[in-house]
């Protein structure tokens, strides 16, 4: 009995943790976002209705869909991409990132919001300018094994850049790496002068119910 | 008051400027000198044009706009634009005119350049005024009175002016003409950096003089002394003009 209640504290403590870990986005972006927004409403741009029904998507995402263990992996596709295409209304030449799917997206389940600070380290980190297709996000889902690799060139920052508010940081990533995909998953981050490459893989990924039974049924 | 403020937009954000740039664009006595992307970009430009006012961003990835604003020379007037309030004490600090929190109204752009641009005229009152009396004091023509009537006198054809009791007799390459009137008087409708009182009963137009020598000066054919008691501020005079 003490033991059960000993782990049951020690979930909810972990749970705590993930909940504060993941609930942190960057407000500087929503901010970036919606003055972007501003001015398309008040140059009556074509753009903006559907700008307004990213954000809407996006943020129910964040607010509503992602208090769950876990979430469609094309659920979180769909999140990834809403967030590309906000931010490109920064940038005035065509998509900044290229962003490549593959493999059976459709079976994967994954933790959500993992991902999204992967994505918003590489703009940030970035140049101010940026070519088409600069950053590069794929992501791949093979043999119940998940990769994301995320490249993006690097700018030159001043030492002492305004710190930006909210925002998440690698380590805080890393730990709840560790505390959802513990042993089953690998995250590399390498640099050169110009490029920086986080790759992170996960094995063993969780499938949709149908598969996870289809599984056992054959093992 | 002037007729309009010359401005600069400094934003990284193509959306940003171009929301500024259709602000400032309806807004008549602002004139848009251009627009960059960095403050590294637009120093040398700054530095050269000399714009009344900047619109600045905070937050851009080469240099933030709260560190440039003390890089400038010549200091523009500075009005911030940033989507934080949390940069206006510090913004306070560096004496900008206004504080723009991203998304703002063109309501809100307008009150505050405005307030700049009736501050700039008040500053610049008293200069304006100093510049018409001035004019004033430089008409390239007199009206004097002649006999029965009024004469104009084109300033600049005046040789000397010589005095003759309640009269004066103003030498012209091409006539002699007398007037009643007083050398003090005179001398108040004339370009005073142009004419010297060289003696009780000569007046001389500097850039007709041909030569001085001892105490006397040569005009056209006219010799004319010059008295001691006007000699100092006549070559003080001279000195000024040479």
């Amino acid at each position: 009995m003490n033991t059960i209640k000993k782990e049951q504290l020690e979930k909810q403590a972990v749970e705590t943790e993930l909940h504060y870990l993941k609930s942190q986005i960057n407000p500087h972006f929503l901010f970036n976002t919606l003055n972007n927004i501003h001015t398309l409403v008040y140059k009556q741009a074509p753009t903006a209705p559907e700008a307004v029904m990213r954000l809407a998507s996006l943020m129910r995402y964040m607010i509503y869909e992602s208090n769950v263990v876990t979430v469609p992996l094309s659920r979180e596709i769909n999140y990834l991409q809403d967030y590309v295409s906000l931010q490109q209304l920064r940038y005035k030449k065509s998509p900044v990132v290229a962003l490549i799917v593959e493999g059976n997206i459709a079976s994967g389940h994954i933790a959500p919001l993992l991902f999204i600070h992967f994505l918003e380290n590489a703009y940030k980190h970035s140049p101010a300018r940026l070519e088409p297709g600069a950053i590069k996000v794929h992501l791949a889902l093979k043999e119940n094994t998940l990769t994301l690799c995320i490249q993006n060139p690097i700018g030159s920052r001043p030492g002492n850049a305004l710190e930006e508010p909210g925002g998440i940081g690698l380590p805080n990533v890393q730990k709840r790496l560790a505390l959802l995909y513990p042993n089953q998953h690998t995250l590399e981050i390498s640099s050169t002068d110009e490029l920086f490459t986080v790759t992170l893989e996960i094995q063993n990924l969780q499938l949709q119910a149908h598969e996870r039974e289809a599984d056992l049924l054959y093992n | 008051m002037k007729e309009k403020l010359t401005c600069y937009i400094i934003d990284d954000e193509h959306l940003a400027q171009e929301i500024l740039e259709e602000y400032v664009s309806k807004v008549p006595f602002l004139e848009l000198k251009g627009t960059f992307i960095s403050p590294l970009e637009a120093a040398a430009q700054l530095e050269e044009d000399k714009p009344d006012l900047l619109f600045l961003d905070i937050n851009m990835p080469d240099l933030d706009g709260l560190s440039f604003i003390p890089m400038l020379n010549p200091k523009p007037m500075v009005i911030l634009t940033t989507a934080y309030d949390q940069y206006a004490l510090k913004a306070f600090d560096l004496e900008v005119k206004d504080y723009l929190v991203k998304p703002f109204s063109f309501e809100r752009f307008y009150k505050g350049v405005l307030r700049l641009y009736q501050e700039q005229g008040n500053r610049q009152q008293p200069e304006k005024k100093d510049h018409v009396a001035g004019l004033k004091q430089e008409p390239d023509y007199i009206f004097l009175k002649v006999g029965h009537r009024i004469q104009k006198i084109t300033t600049r054809d005046i040789l000397f002016v010589e005095g003759m009791k309640d009269y004066l007799r103003i030498h012209t390459a091409k006539e002699k003409i007398m007037t009643l009137l007083s050398f003090a008087k005179l001398e108040e409708l004339l370009p005073a950096g142009d004419f010297a009182r060289v003696h009780r009963s000569f007046l001389v137009a500097i850039d007709k003089i041909e030569h001085i020598e001892k105490n006397r000066i040569q005009i056209a054919n006219h010799v004319i002394p010059i008295s001691d008691s006007y000699t100092d501020s006549f070559y003080k005079k001279l000195r000024g003009s040479i």
